[in-house]
């Protein structure tokens, strides 16, 4: 059997960066079993062909869990395999407090060995480390090496080259179980034991630590109570421009590509529904995928050069203030402004959220952010029913889009502190810790591997749920077909073809509106159509009626879809050309016994319905795969369409007063 | 003798040397002693947030940020 070499140690102290190193070129990640910690594991074969099983743990302070993470890590350690050794990695510059933990879990039995880290800084910071001193205090060997610069780490290599040889004594953990007072007499002894092994070394002075001075500097400007929240709006500003406007050009030419490949499908496959299924479920449903690429790609390139350069967790620092009363911390913050782009990366970035129950928070209010999808829908509504006047001096329209803004994130701040008191707040509570790493120039390397499993975790799992979901959707709203319709309108085009008193430009206007009102029947007959209509009467009350309930219906694969569903239901087409039309169309339709369809409270209603709907199957496929578990996104679905369905009620009596 | 304080009230920038957390529930004293702020153990205010509160503390040669309502219950003395 396989010797197993677990690398532990505390948050930051460059396990990711040693396991790049040591791992070869094949490596897994999965994630732990039941729940949603990431595990990155690879097997590691030396030149004689024996190999060993590398496992990056995830960050550990303490014998005590205080975060999703710990318990992950702690759990592990107590069942891992009885020929595993644990190199523990630490800071070289922090070695007496660092050296603790590993003491202790030597004393409980486990087989470790030290990588200590960060040599490079250490030699910086003029200290001199007498490692073979240590060795034998410590009983443990120790590995000097620099994960970033790669020196040392053969030495570390080598020996585990033979870790089978090198497992002493390995008996089973119960970590998890100690008692506290155990677990205090464990940590009183390591820390004397720790103290005597690091007097081993010379004595240097904390004000020689050159990374400390330089974070001290640093942070006088980028924590200064105006500096400090100037450079974190510019940095704010940056990373929502870099979603919404960097990621567009991208978004649209991955979209334009998807567009010709279906258009090509429809024109050069003969055989209709393969071709429908080609173009629109297949090509479009992959299309729903790629499309988040750029924004993925670059949103996480920009929390990994955050996180790398120290920045990210003193940006938590900043504002986890004005986050206490919602019973969130500082790390929510980026996870919520990516979300006013998409809620898909979003959700992603709520990785960096170690406390679980702040995580799922986060991710459970994150979709109520006005993301860009929505824009479509309250621009083509804003601009039929709004009156464009102006309210002291502003457009009244910009007015409507701002408060809607505004007010998603009162709301979701809001549905916050409803989850914390009630539901959350029997979970045990855990300290609120940042650790504030010193800035460093990033290691382009892991953030590159970084950016990369994000990208390879959304395109496998997430891909597959939404791909999947949005074909369903097509099926939807495919099938069946009104054949018999078809057949008379196909008739009329061919009648309309050999008229002799039409004009070309008349007769291809002719069998355009013709073929449109094929597609509407279409998706009136369609299984999804059909739901519009059963749907109707829950919809009423909120004032859609069946057309605007296949709109709403079909909106699910995304909410910009409902504009051009609704093209389609009022047999106008899709496309941006037939914008204007449609505005016109919803501002004239008419009810049967003549007065208008939809008026400005049907308008009310429909932006409040979407702005708090979880209108998007992406989300919900994000939310499945970063959740592990239906359970969230069907939550989520649930109180979000309750609120949608509230607040398009309330909006809609009130729009019917005014 | 020298007076003990609590973290939240201690000064910026001085050597300030753990009594004790016992103000704190069994199992968040342990995490922390753990982390380091451990009775005798030499620590140091760095700074607070710019809304004051969270504070961050030196550790060992490590940073991390404490709320103000743990650094409350925590007891320290000037050492500096």
């Amino acid at each position: 059997m396989n010797a197993e070499v677990i690398l532990a140690g505390r948050p930051n102290s460059g396990k990711s960066t040693l396991f790049n190193r040591l791992a070869s070129a094949n490596q897994k990640v999965a994630n732990y079993a039941g729940c949603t910690v990431e595990k990155k594991t690879s097997i590691v074969r030396n030149a004689d062909g024996i190999s060993y099983e590398l496992t990056d743990l995830p960050g550990l302070y303490s014998l005590k869990p205080n975060s999703l993470d710990e318990e992950v890590a702690l759990r592990y350690l107590d069942e891992k395999k009885q020929n595993s050794l644990v190199v523990f990695v630490c800071d070289g510059n922090n070695l007496e407090q660092e050296l603790v933990l590993p003491l202790m879990l030597k004393k409980q039995g486990t087989s470790i060995a030290i990588a200590v880290n960060m040599m490079d800084e250490v030699r910086a910071n003029k200290k001199i480390l007498n490692l073979a001193g240590m060795t034998d205090l410590a009983g443990i060997p120790f590995f000097p090496l620099s994960a970033k610069t790669g020196e040392g780490v053969d030495g570390l290599q080598h020996y585990l080259q033979h870790a089978q040889k090198n497992i002493i004594s390995n008996t089973k953990n119960d970590l998890l179980g100690l008692e506290n007072d155990v677990l205090e007499k464990l940590h009183r002894e390591a820390r004397v034991t720790a103290r005597k092994v690091h007097e081993a070394n010379p004595k240097t002075s904390i004000t020689n630590n050159y990374l400390l001075n330089r974070d001290r500097v640093l942070d006088k400007v980028l924590l200064h109570k105006i500096g400090g929240p100037i450079t974190f709006f510019i940095t704010m500003f940056i990373v929502f421009q870099s979603i919404f406007t960097w990621a567009e050009p991208l978004t649209g030419l991955i979209e334009e590509f998807f567009q010709v490949a279906s258009t090509l499908a429809k024109n050069y496959i003969t055989n209709e529904l393969l071709a429908s299924f080609i173009s629109d479920g297949l090509i479009a449903g992959i299309g729903a995928v790629l499309v988040f690429l750029p924004q993925i790609s670059i949103l996480f390139l920009l929390i990994g050069l955050l996180e790398y350069s120290g920045y990210l967790p003193r940006i938590a620092y900043m504002v986890d203030r004005m986050m206490k009363p919602y019973g969130l911390d500082g790390k929510v913050f980026i996870p919520l402004l990516s979300s006013v782009a998409c809620a898909v990366p979003g959700i992603m970035a709520t990785r960096t959220i170690e406390n679980e129950r702040t995580r799922l928070i986060t991710i459970m209010i994150s979709p109520l952010m006005t993301c860009s999808a929505r824009l479509p829908v309250y621009t083509l509504l804003i601009a039929a029913f709004i009156p464009q006047t102006k309210v002291w001096g502003m457009s009244l329209p910009g007015i409507v889009m701002f408060v809607l803004y505004v007010f998603a994130v009162v709301i979701a701040l809001l549905v916050a502190l409803f989850l914390h008191k009630m539901y959350f707040r029997k979970n045990k509570q855990s300290i609120d810790l940042i650790h504030l790493p010193h800035y460093r120039m990033p290691d382009w390397n892991s953030l590159f591997k970084f950016v990369w499993t994000r990208i390879y975790l959304f395109l496998r799992k997430a891909g597959t749920i939404i791909a999947v979901m949005a074909m369903l959707l097509w099926a939807l709203l495919s099938f069946p077909k009104d054949h018999n319709f078809e057949k008379m309108q196909q008739e009329k085009i061919t009648a309309t073809k050999e008229m002799q008193t039409l004009s070309d430009e008349q007769k291809v206007e002719t069998i355009a509106k013709l073929q449109n009102e094929i597609d509407a029947q279409n998706l009136a007959y369609s299984f999804g159509g059909r739901m519009g209509k059963t749907l109707e009467p829950l919809f009423l009350p909120i004032g859609y009626d069946w057309k605007l309930t296949i709109g709403i219906l079909s909106s699910l694969a995304a909410r910009e879809v409902f504009v051009s569903t609704i093209g389609t239901v009022f047999a106008l087409g899709n496309g941006e050309e037939h914008e204007d039309g449609l505005i016109k169309t919803l501002q004239e339709s008419k009810k049967a016994d003549g007065s208008n369809a939809y008026t400005l409270a049907t308008c009310l209603s429909l932006l409040a319905f979407f702005a708090f709907s979880l209108q998007c199957t992406s989300t919900i496929g994000i939310a499945k795969k970063e959740t592990n578990s239906w359970k969230i996104p069907g939550i989520m679905f649930v109180y979000m369409f309750v609120l949608a369905y509230g607040s398009a009620f309330f909006m809609y009596r009130i729009g019917l007063l005014l | 003798m020298r007076m003990e304080i609590s973290l939240s009230e201690a000064p910026f920038s001085r050597s300030l040397k753990v009594i004790s957390l016992d103000g704190l529930p069994k199992d968040a004293q342990i995490v922390l002693e753990q982390l380091g702020l451990f009775p005798q153990e030499l620590i140091e205010k760095i700074h607070s947030a710019p809304l004051g509160d969270p504070i961050a503390i030196r550790i060992g040669e490590q940073v991390f940020s404490l709320r103000n309502e743990i650094c409350k219950l925590i007891s320290v003395e000037d050492a500096s």
